[in-house]
């Protein structure tokens, strides 16, 4: 099973370089977090994985197919695919056709109608409301629609950006969750949080981001220590 | 403190739509101190200083600079009355030169002086080089320079940096760091919004740190290394 | 310095042979001649707040309207006023209507203060057409006077004047730096101590003053008007082409935009008597600026810096 690598990733907006050659990998079946505080670049790495901001420098390979330099959809052509922060969910459709929407890269119809149906089937609340907009769904409907609705790509690799991200604190253990999820159904997960505390505990691979620089790699169990964490994150050596 | 000071905030707030963006900050800054404001995105750093320089209208609570009440003030009078600032992406004038953009901030304060004035700030920010560049021509650390330049000549009592050093070279960030630091000893107060720790170790006396727009601790960076509040604003909080 | 000197001297020879004019042509070229001052002038008045304050007057007719109105009832046989005592009342009529209309609306986004000029136009063309002061849609008419050269000088005097004062004003004072901040970055002109508002206000009651001086020489020189002649939409349309042909922003580019369309609009005029293609050519003249030279032809010199006066312009619609 081929890696996501990033390798020594460089970019950033207009003039100002916010990340400056990071490089990580992320295997298929483990939930690879990166943290840091606000500021560090997380997000934008993650963004520059995806296709959606412009490499610097660097490259993005699945394996020895390169990504670097692609444009979003043809990333997710190749199976990587990336949950932004806002939702991920098209509010005036329903949800069988929010699901079609999760299959429009694949030029088979038929094998996206007969996926739409399987995850109805393993998605029976959803099911239950497949002619409901996506808009008028709970919360908790709306992150399972999302996450349903990457998988009728059957992608290979999920980037999470943030999924706790303004949500009320009884739901940050839900989208968290998903993460665990996909992880379970064999798909690698990269995820982006700020949350490090409740997120430690779903990693297998652990990145810390300061500054747009790499600061730590490892496992979650070496950061058990909170005054560590602290000590990483505000550049204490 | 001793002094009276030059910046009080009196349980400021401030709401968009349904969101507190700033809710009941407190604050007093002395004459001449340097206070750094940390914390994560979207706590409310921004707003509070839109709020001191009068771009936004506190919903309650009172802003008074040098003792005087300039709550709801436009930012032009509020300007004039001493406070400069900076934005985090910086607000040039695009189509001035580095030199017309340093005369242009000095148009409602001393003009005539303007010149020799603008060559002493091109001097102390080493920009004397690009003095005839377009501001859009500059290089990212550059604009960051002239961001601070032009809040420099009109030799305010109060400056806001907002993420002055974000992205800069550490040779430009040294250069802002000598610069507010000779600033202070001529008499000007600092308010800093910053992520780099290392600047905010290297030059301020207190810190603040902001989460959900409330100020949550306020101390010496050890001790806020090691406080509760600050580690949850920063690591989160386990559900 | 070479520079400099060349520039001086062009600028002499250009002055030289405007002042001799009259005397080396017909009186048709100095008749043509003394039309292109004019819009010259008005391109220059709209170019203060167009260019400079990077704010949208979509009626800026209206004030020319102003002054040929002004001059038109002053000089009729109810007051006899002699035409130059009725220039100061144009002046300060347009610019009082403009400090009005100003003041509400130029504290907001350019949008809002596009559409309200564009309303107060329409509404002062209304006006004109209903009350009996105005004569009405019957016009008015002014005591004749067939003096070609009395108005190809009075005309250049204006035109002179007026680029002369944008000059000083807008590239050596303070004012034009303070205009020139707001439009790059009206947030930042304000955290600086520069009071936007008032500073919009000013520039667009002078750019109504100027407008509503050739309104009255106009009103003089055609010895009759009517609404649709002084105030109409096509009227602004074509300063505003004007401007950005030839550079907005620019502190002389107007005056190339304004000749050289104007030189256009008399030969379609001359060789087919009608305005359609010139109206046509107008629209096709605006897209080519914005898409090929948004700084104007003035940008086709040295290749020098980029003035960006329209993307401010575009800007701050929104």
């Amino acid at each position: 099973m081929p890696a996501l690598a990033a390798e020594r990733i460089v970019t950033g907006y207009g003039k100002h370089e916010v990340v400056h050659g990071v490089s990580l990998e992320a295997r298929a079946g483990e939930i690879t977090c990166v943290f840091g505080p606000n500021g560090s670049g997380k997000s934008t790495l993650l963004k520059a994985i995806a296709g959606a901001v412009p490499i610097w420098g660097g490259r993005v390979a699945l394996g020895d197919l390169e990504l670097t330099g692609l444009p979003v959809h043809e990333v997710v052509r190749r199976g990587v695919i990336m949950l932004p922060q806002s939702g991920g969910v098209f509010p005036r459709l329903t949800v069988v056709e929010n699901l079609r929407m999760g299959g429009y890269a694949i030029p088979d119809r038929r094998a996206v109608e007969r996926r739409v149906e399987r995850l109805l089937g393993e998605f029976p609340s959803l099911a239950r409301r497949r002619a409901v907009p996506a808009g008028q769904l709970s919360g908790g409907e709306r992150m399972m629609l999302a996450m349903a609705r990457v998988l009728v790509a059957e992608p290979r690799f999920v980037l999470l950006d943030e999924p706790s991200a303004g949500l009320a604190p009884a739901m940050v253990a839900d989208a968290l969750a998903r993460a665990r999820e996909l992880r379970d159904r064999g798909i690698g997960v990269l995820m982006v949080e700020q949350n490090i505390r409740e997120a430690l505990p779903i990693a297998d691979v652990v990145h810390i981001l300061v500054a747009g620089e790499a600061r730590f790699h490892g496992r979650p169990d070496e950061l058990a220590d909170d005054r560590r964490l602290m000590d990483l994150y505000m550049g204490v050596t | 403190m001793t002094a009276a000071p030059l910046l009080e905030l009196v349980g400021v707030h401030r709401a968009f739509g349904g969101i507190q963006a700033v809710r009941g900050v407190d604050l007093a800054v002395a004459p001449q101190e340097i206070v750094g404001i940390i914390g994560p995105n979207g706590s409310g750093k921004s707003t509070l200083f839109n709020l001191i320089s009068g771009v936004l209208a506190p919903d309650a609570g009172r802003i008074r600079v040098g003792g005087v009440d300039v709550t709801g003030w436009k930012p032009h009078r509020i300007a004039r009355a001493g406070v400069g600032r900076t934005f985090q992406i910086p607000a040039l004038f695009e189509h001035m030169t580095v030199l017309e953009n340093l005369r242009a901030a000095s148009v409602e304060g001393e003009w005539r002086t303007a010149p020799a004035r603008a060559a002493r700030v091109l001097d102390l920010l080493r920009l004397a080089a690009v003095r005839d560049t377009l501001a859009a021509d500059l290089s990212g650390g550059q604009q960051k320079l002239l961001e601070l330049g032009r809040v420099l000549m009109r030799e305010p009592r109060l400056i806001l940096l907002d993420e002055a050093t974000a992205g800069v070279h550490v040779s430009v960030r040294q250069v802002i760091l000598d610069a507010v630091k000779a600033r202070r000893e001529a008499g000007a107060t600092f308010l800093l919004i910053e992520h780099d720790m290392e600047f905010i170790r290297a030059v301020c006396d207190r810190i603040a740190v902001m989460n959900f727009g409330e100020i949550v601790a306020v101390g010496d960076f050890e001790g806020l290394l090691r406080d509760s509040r600050v580690m949850q604003a920063y690591l989160g909080r386990r559900t | 310095m070479r520079g400099t000197a060349a520039r001086a001297v062009l600028l002499a020879a250009v002055a030289a042979a405007l002042l001799a004019l009259p005397l080396w042509t017909s009186s048709y070229w100095t008749r043509i001649a003394t039309g292109a001052l004019m819009w010259a002038g008005l391109a220059c008045s709209w170019n203060i707040v167009g260019g400079y304050a990077g704010y949208v007057n979509f009626g800026h007719a209206a004030f020319f309207g102003v002054g040929a109105y002004s001059t038109a009832i002053l000089m009729g046989y109810d007051h006899e006023w002699p035409f130059f005592l009725t220039l100061p009342v144009g002046l300060a009529v347009a610019a009082a209507l403009a400090a009005a209309i100003g003041a509400p609306t130029l504290r907001l986004r350019g949008a809002y203060f596009a559409i309200a000029t564009w309303a107060f136009a329409e509404v002062l063309f209304e006006l004109a057409t209903l009350l009996d002061v105005t004569g009405g849609t019957g016009g008015l008419s002014l005591p004749p006077l067939l003096d070609e050269r009395f108005f190809y000088y009075t005309m250049l005097a204006a035109a002179a004047g007026t680029y002369a004062l944008a000059y000083v004003l807008l590239e050596r004072a303070r004012f034009g730096y303070r205009l020139k901040a707001l439009r790059d970055n009206e947030v930042a002109a304000e955290t600086m101590g520069i009071d936007t508002t008032r500073v919009k206000v000013q520039a667009f009651a002078l750019s109504a003053a100027l407008a509503a001086l050739f309104g009255s020489i106009y009103a003089y020189w055609v010895t009759f008007i009517d609404p649709p002649s002084v105030m109409g939409g096509d009227l602004t349309d074509q300063m505003v082409v004007m401007v950005l042909l030839g550079g907005l922003g620019h502190p002389w580019g107007p005056a190339l935009g304004a000749a050289a369309l104007y030189l256009v609009n008399r030969f379609f005029w001359a060789t087919w008597g009608d305005t359609a293609a010139y109206i046509a050519l107008l629209g096709i003249a605006i897209g080519a600026v914005v898409l090929f030279l948004p700084d104007g032809l003035v940008s086709l010199g040295s290749g020098r810096r980029r003035r960006g006066a329209l993307r401010a312009l575009i800007g701050k619609l929104w």
